[in-house]
């Protein structure tokens, strides 16, 4: 048998050339480093072929002659093992360069699977030939492409077509002047993907890209599954395809993506309408409502996905008139059988919402950004109902006891809650009412939660608390958050506490994996952390399980020294810690 | 408290908690198949030294109480965060090469999959930026490829250099 030795010791086979074992340092390598691995051994190499292949490792094609040395490349070998490609195209690779582009993508095109073209708009190329095409119909573009009179650039191009593509993105992030019409590079409109099934088309600044979606929408001989495009081409792209007297086929689409990122542009009754006929099989839709939008129609549309559609994203605009309106109004979600999830963002502090027809309801998060001068709803206005399957409830509302109260009997199965707290007399009916329930808290940053509401101790008791005091801390007092004993992930999110209520109320969470908090909570009296630090002393003896360890500072006072970053990491070696400077956090 | 003997390669017999060591499926199965309920009975493990054994064992320790993560974090990066390595187990990693590949074989013969993608991460970071001769040379691997091949896949990897 050949034994592989180092400095002595020998093995049967060395162990870097066990294909588990190689298997696993590979899936924790980049792919440059896969590919230098190839070099290595006749194992590594196959072993890292494989990989690559199986994984479908994204190859990223980017930095200056990135596309060049790609396709010369490409041009020697046939062995590459890459079918998903994420391709960086500056504004030369588009314009001057555009010839290599072409050639690569037509040298990828049998085993280009996935693609993602992260492109800069080559400005040069725009002149009112091309301005006047891109407002054109479809089938003049078709013409414009077979004509090579009109742009020399194009006139050795033919069309390409990627049999195998399954998923394309374009992605665009540059910034023009405000009155430069931007549309999608011309290369794009050579592309031809009989077998697409997700398109993605994402701009920060509007783009007129209706053709060329039109153009793959119209070229796919199979059903497309997965749509994310700009709000404002839904409507432009299914009136264009069916003025071209073809049918579109959006009928198996399961999920569509309709939030972008353009300035102002929503969805309108039109969207919606164009939804309604079209898209009939939806599993997941999100959507930002305009202006003009109506409830009706909403609600119209919800009906018609209700027997397919699993997870719903509704952001109802700002400026709509219902949210100026501080009347109340009532919204009843239709019958949806399998609706799992449901994000709600809105502003109108008179919106009612009613769940009761969502049976299968597992999440639920509302946003709700106005500081309200009428508190609205934050929770179904008829209760006659008890939700047993909603599991996750997130919120920004600020939440009292009786809303607590309220939510507790509604949903009784809650196993993770992220909330705002308006007194300790509300967390303090979360802590009784969920205890043995919960794994998940969020005590989010504009709680007005005390020392009091964590550890159940009056102030009064709190300030005779002392270190000596501190073998009272395996009692465990009532109304504390003690009372969540299974408690896994704790975040009290910028909540300026004392060290006590750690020590007092936390300490109790035996199951406890995660846990956030301010430095300052940390630390007793303000002490440094090298000189006292009995309160990780004391989470480290009675959380065996702490993992995570978040460290939220809030101004540059609280920033722990180098000596205090040394203490952490040497004497509680089993933490992650990590420190969170910012000041913002998100619960969303 | 049930309790098992694990025989080294060496012949040393080691008296371990099956609490601490569960997080083997090889041993687990062992226990399951010999059916020990007696604290005499042995399980040999042929392809582990005691030295290893021993690190194996403190490692298990320090785990015994990981509970099965939770999908609680969704607003921090999960895949990173989950191949972040603890203070303590950085500290503990810290060894000689030889012991590092017997404690990945240990752990790859006793299917105790957190140690080994440890042990392999600390391998996936010595390799990170390094050429395919430093790799060969820091680990003793000896290069089988023929030089075409060679020629082959550098012309293959060319578009990643740096330029």
């Amino acid at each position: 048998m050949e034994e592989e030795t180092i400095e002595g010791t020998c093995w049967s086979h060395h162990p870097l050339l066990n294909t588990h074992i190689v298997e696993i340092i590979f899936k924790q390598c980049d792919t440059r480093t896969l590919l230098s691995c190839r070099m290595v051994c006749q194992t590594w190499n196959s072993e890292a072929l494989r990989i690559m292949a199986r994984d479908e490792v994204t190859a990223l094609v980017k930095g200056k002659n990135a596309i060049e040395n790609f396709l010369e490349c490409m041009k020697t070998s046939d062995s590459q093992p890459f079918s998903s490609f994420s391709m960086e195209l500056s504004a030369l690779a588009l314009g001057e360069q555009f010839q290599s582009t072409y050639d690569l993508i037509f040298l990828l095109k049998d085993r280009m699977t996935q693609v993602k073209f992260d492109y800069e708009m080559p400005t040069s190329s725009i002149n009112p030939s091309e301005l006047e095409v891109s407002s054109s119909s479809d089938n003049q573009i078709d013409d414009l492409l077979d004509d090579d009179e009109i742009n020399p650039r194009f006139s050795h191009s033919q069309i390409i077509t990627l049999p195998v593509l399954s998923s394309l993105q374009f992605f665009s992030t540059n910034i023009f002047p405000p009155k430069s019409p931007n549309r999608l590079p011309r290369l794009f409109d050579l592309l031809k993907t009989p077998h697409l099934t997700s398109l993605s088309v994402q701009h920060l600044y509007a783009t007129e890209c209706t053709s060329t979606i039109v153009k793959f929408l119209k070229n796919v001989e199979s059903p497309i599954s997965s749509l994310r495009i700009p709000c404002t081409e839904l409507p432009k792209v299914v009136e264009e395809i069916s003025n071209s007297g073809q049918l579109i086929n959006l009928k198996y689409l399961q999920q569509l993506d309709i939030c972008d990122l353009f300035h102002g542009s929503f969805a309108t009754n039109e969207t919606i309408r164009c939804i309604q006929e079209n898209c009939q099989n939806l599993r997941n839709l999100s959507i930002e409502l305009g202006i003009r939008v109506t409830f009706d129609a909403v609600f119209k549309l919800l009906e018609i996905l209700s027997h397919s559609l699993k997870n719903l994203k509704l952001i109802i605009q700002d400026k709509n008139l219902l949210s100026r309106n501080m009347q109340r109004v009532n919204f009843y979600f239709p019958h949806m059988p399998k609706l799992e999830s449901l994000f709600l963002r809105y502003a109108n502090p008179g919106l009612v919402y009613f769940i009761e027809e969502l049976p299968q309801l597992a999440s639920l998060e509302l946003e709700t950004p106005w500081t309200r001068k009428v508190r609205g709803q934050i929770f179904p206005g008829v209760d006659s109902k008890i939700y047993t399957q909603l599991q996750t409830l997130n919120l920004t509302e600020k939440l009292t006891d009786q809303d607590v109260r309220v939510i507790r009997r509604l949903f009784p199965n809650l196993k993770t809650l992220c909330s705002s707290f308006q007194s300790n007399l509300a967390f303090q009916e979360v802590c009784q009412s969920y205890g043995d329930l919960l794994e998940v808290l969020i005590v989010d940053r504009n709680s007005s939660v005390t020392d009091t509401g964590i550890c159940g101790l009056s102030q009064e008791d709190l300030s005779k608390f002392s270190l000596e005091g501190l073998s009272d801390a395996t009692e465990s007092p009532s109304k504390s958050i003690a009372m969540l004993n299974r408690l896994k992930c704790l975040k009290l999110v910028q909540l300026g506490l004392s060290w006590k209520s750690l020590v007092l109320g936390v300490c109790h969470l035996h199951d406890l994996q995660t846990l956030s908090v301010q430095a300052t909570t940390l630390k007793v009296e303000g002490v440094d952390l090298q000189k006292n630090d009995t309160v990780l002393q004391q989470l480290s003896k009675h959380l065996p399980h702490l993992r995570n360890l978040s460290i939220w500072i809030r101004r540059n006072s609280e920033r722990l020294n180098p000596d205090e970053m040394q203490l952490l990491n040497a004497r509680y070696p089993q933490w992650r810690i990590d420190i969170t400077i910012q000041a913002v956090c998100s619960v969303m | 408290m049930p309790f098992v003997n694990l025989e080294s390669s060496d012949g040393d017999l080691v008296k371990v908690d099956v609490d601490v060591i569960k997080c083997s499926v090889t041993i687990n199965a062992l226990i399951e198949h010999l059916g020990l309920e007696d604290d005499n009975e042995v399980v040999p493990l042929q392809n582990v030294g005691t030295e290893t054994l021993h690190k194996v064992l403190a490692w298990a320790k320090h785990h015994k109480d990981d509970l099965p993560s939770v999908d609680d974090d969704e607003d921090d990066p999960p895949r990173e965060r989950r191949t972040d390595i603890t203070t303590w187990d950085a500290n503990f990693i810290k060894m000689e090469q030889i012991q590092l590949f017997d404690l990945i074989l240990a752990a790859n013969y006793l299917d105790i999959s957190g140690l080994l993608d440890l042990g392999c991460k600390i391998v996936a970071d010595m390799i990170k930026g390094k050429t395919a001769d430093e790799i060969r040379t820091m680990f003793n691997i000896v290069n089988d490829l023929t030089p075409q091949e060679q020629e082959q896949i550098r012309k293959e990897n060319e578009w990643c250099e740096e330029k």
